[in-house]
């Protein structure tokens, strides 16, 4: 007892008595060891501070003011604040907590269960229907929300169970459930793509644009895998013994269903394809796509909010509406980014109170949500832009960069260097973490060998897709097993990621073979 | 999964009821007065956002309806949000959810469990105070400037959101100590309303 009071009181005074020591002593290290040196020295810091299990924001950032402090003295340490402030004082920043928000308000909506609920009913008299059911529900709630987590919370307690239940392969249906609510960082709007796009200046509007294809052939490959998985072996998804419960026509229903769901979809198209004879540029057809759809949708929720039928439209239309708001004014310009969620947040109330859902607690404890999720990512990235800044102004990313270029490798080689390094770290650290301690070394090299910095964006988030599902600090993991039965170990969740994992790696490298598959739709 | 609507008695008082609504035992199975403060002030701070939306739906509105763009609502917006940024991170510190690599940390003896937390502490006390040496003169000038000329009111962000910066960063370091004098020093009473957060990141 006393010698850990004794121990506490000592790191609070050496703490602070190392803190002050700038005041009084400077040499000029950096004249007398080299950048090498000194780099060689935050690298093995770096280690140590990680892995003894400090905060990343506050490893970095200590790491980053000392740095600033052996190169620069006493004078330069204001750095630290003009960086953090810098983040601080930007405008695109302002979206990350209000889409934080609009998810975690539509996560305690019960909407969700409703969308499955009907979904998995038309759907579950097919083979592995109610797996591909999870998987489109996940695609619809990754356009709403810009991080994992939640997601896939929400996904397990709604869609495990029922899967188990009817005797669905337990690693088909957690393989399902993580990789499809990782999909959340990937498909706009995404926290990832945001950060990315701040630290390293690329438009972010581009980003989500870029991501769009890729995040959905990494979701008709999962339902794709499903489909050929459960025909191939049946064992894998038992049919229902009872295939309807009332006595609605599901096959008449279903068809109507996508049909309404189309509907908006064709309408848009038509609008995208008038404007385009007209003479429209690629924005402003997307934007006409967006708000002839949403006013269709709009239309159709009035002509259906009296029916019964058609459970599946009637659930969906709602979210396809915030959907199309949202990304719409994103990619139409019509508003900027926070704006945009702001917009989000409001529909989300909306469509909440419309069902009912509208509860002062249900605000507040989305409001706490977002503030946790906030405070975690924004205080990372105060630490790591701090050590970015040192990094930088220390000489390190032109020493880091030409070491790299002179090693002469092909340019692609070097890209899939950076994509093992991504891989790697991203077994033990967050994504966060790692576009922050990488991209002021990697972009520059990026762009000196001539790529495109927004394929390279969509190629780390897939990155980071693979990233949330590899062990042994793969957070998807530890989201589900929050929420799974007791009987589901994280050995078994882990090993049902195998082929998911698989599929994740194939799509990067199509994307890095053919990287028009990303930026056809930004040039 | 959210809750469903349920039939309550009309409320006793509105007051009351706010009361229940915005004080809320703090996380952890013991506590100090400082969790308290930073539950309770956390708890007022997450409502700046939703003045963040309200006041951008109306700049939203009076550009594409009225046609009349405010001039105040984006620096407004980017003011509370940025005080969002910085007071969550105390309640976040005293929640223990900094993001941070466990993988270690799980995996060895309690003693050395301690010296890692040291080590945590040492940093992040070492960070707070290189960022008061390197900027609290500079910032402290500016924001009695801002002061003495009156400019505060209009609450500018360099002169208002920089020493709050620094507040912040003190606060996290402060509740850090008091995170470590809870967990090894079996410091703090007991909170029998032990709450269950769920995980989102």
């Amino acid at each position: 007892m006393t010698w850990k009071l004794v121990s506490l009181l000592t790191v609070v005074i050496g703490g602070v008595l190392t803190g002050l020591a700038p005041l009084f002593l400077f040499t000029d290290f950096r004249a007398e060891f080299g950048v090498g040196t000194i780099l060689l020295g935050l690298l093995i810091g770096i280690i140590v501070l990680l892995s003894a299990g400090v905060p990343i924001g506050f490893a970095t950032g200590v790491l980053g003011a000392v740095v600033i402090w052996l190169n620069f003295g006493e004078p330069g340490l204001g750095l630290v604040m003009v960086r953090i402030f810098g983040l601080i004082n930007t405008a695109s920043f302002i979206a990350i907590p209000f889409f934080i928000l609009m998810a975690s308000l539509l996560e305690r909506s019960g909407i969700a269960r409703d969308i499955f609920d009907a979904l998995s009913q038309l759907l579950g008299r097919a083979r592995g229907g109610v797996a591909v059911a999870t998987s489109l529900l996940a695609v619809v709630l990754a356009a709403l929300s810009g991080i994992i987590g939640g997601e896939i919370v929400l996904l397990g307690l709604v869609a495990l169970p029922q899967m188990l239940r009817l005797g669905y392969d337990k690693h088909l249906a957690i393989g399902t459930i993580c990789a499809g609510g990782s999909l959340g960082a990937m498909i706009p709007p995404s926290i990832v793509m945001i950060i990315y796009g701040l630290i390293t200046e690329t438009s972010i509007t581009k980003l989500f644009t870029a991501s769009i294809v890729p995040g959905f052939m990494l979701a008709g490959s999962y339902v794709a895998y499903i489909i050929i998985r459960t025909q191939l072996n049946p064992a894998l998804a038992p049919l229902p013994k009872k295939f309807t419960e009332d006595g609605n026509e599901p096959d008449k229903e279903l068809r109507g269903s996508l049909l309404i769901l189309l509907l908006p979809f064709l309408i848009g198209v038509a609008a995208a394809a008038v404007t385009n004879k007209l003479g429209a540029d690629k924005v402003d057809q997307i934007a006409a796509f967006v708000f002839s759809s949403a006013f269709a949708i709009l239309g159709i929720i009035v002509w259906l909010s009296a029916r019964q039928t058609n459970k599946v439209a009637r659930g969906l239309l709602p979210l396809l509406l915030i959907i199309d708001l949202v990304l719409g004014s994103i990619y139409g310009g019509v508003t900027s980014i926070a704006e945009a969620a702001v917009m989000g947040v409001i529909a989300s109330l909306i469509v909440i109170f419309l069902r009912r859902e509208l509860e002062v607690r249900t605000i507040m404890e989305s409001l706490e949500q977002m503030f946790r999720s906030v405070g975690a990512i924004l205080w990372v990235t105060f630490g790591a832009s701090v050590l970015a800044g040192a990094f930088t102004l220390s000489g390190g990313d032109k020493f880091v960069s030409s070491a790299i270029l002179d090693l002469n490798a092909p340019p692609i080689a070097i890209v899939v260097v950076m994509l093992l390094i991504f891989f790697v770290l991203g077994m033990f650290l967050d994504w966060i973490g790692i576009v922050l301690m990488t991209m002021p070394v990697f972009l520059p090299i990026v762009l000196q060998l001539g790529y495109d910095p927004i394929w390279f964006g969509v190629l780390f988030c897939v990155s980071m897709q693979i990233a949330f599902l590899t062990p042994p600090f793969g957070s998807a993991a530890f989201y589900l097993k929050s929420v799974a039965p007791p009987d589901i170990d994280l050995v078994t969740i882990y090993r049902s990621f195998g082929p998911f994992i698989a599929m994740q790696i194939a799509v990067l490298i199509a994307l890095v073979a053919f990287p028009q598959i990303s930026t056809f739709l930004v040039r | 999964m959210g809750p469903k609507i349920r039939k309550r008695h009309m409320p006793s008082g509105l007051l009351k009821n706010m009361r229940e609504l915005m004080i809320v035992p703090p996380y952890g199975e013991r506590t100090t007065v400082i969790d308290h403060v930073v539950s309770t002030f956390s708890r007022f701070a997450m409502l700046l956002i939703m003045v963040g939306a309200g006041i951008t739906l109306f700049e939203i509105v009076m550009r594409y309806v009225f046609a009349s763009p405010t001039s105040w609502v984006h620096k407004s917006t980017l003011w509370l949000a940025a005080v969002t940024y910085l007071m969550s991170g105390i309640l976040v510190m005293q929640r223990r959810e900094h993001i941070r690599v466990t993988v270690i940390y799980d995996a060895v003896s309690p003693t050395l469990r301690l010296i890692f937390d040291l080590l945590g502490l040492y940093v992040l006390i070492v960070y707070a105070t290189l960022m008061l040496v390197g900027s609290a003169d500079l910032v402290w000038a500016e924001f009695f400037h801002a002061i003495k000329t009156g400019a505060i009111l209009s609450l500018p962000l360099s002169a208002t959101i920089k020493p709050l910066l620094l507040f912040a960063t003190v606060a996290v370091a402060i509740v850090a100590i008091n995170n470590h004098v809870i967990d090894h020093l079996n410091f703090g009473r007991s909170s029998h309303s032990k709450r269950r957060g769920d995980k989102t990141q």
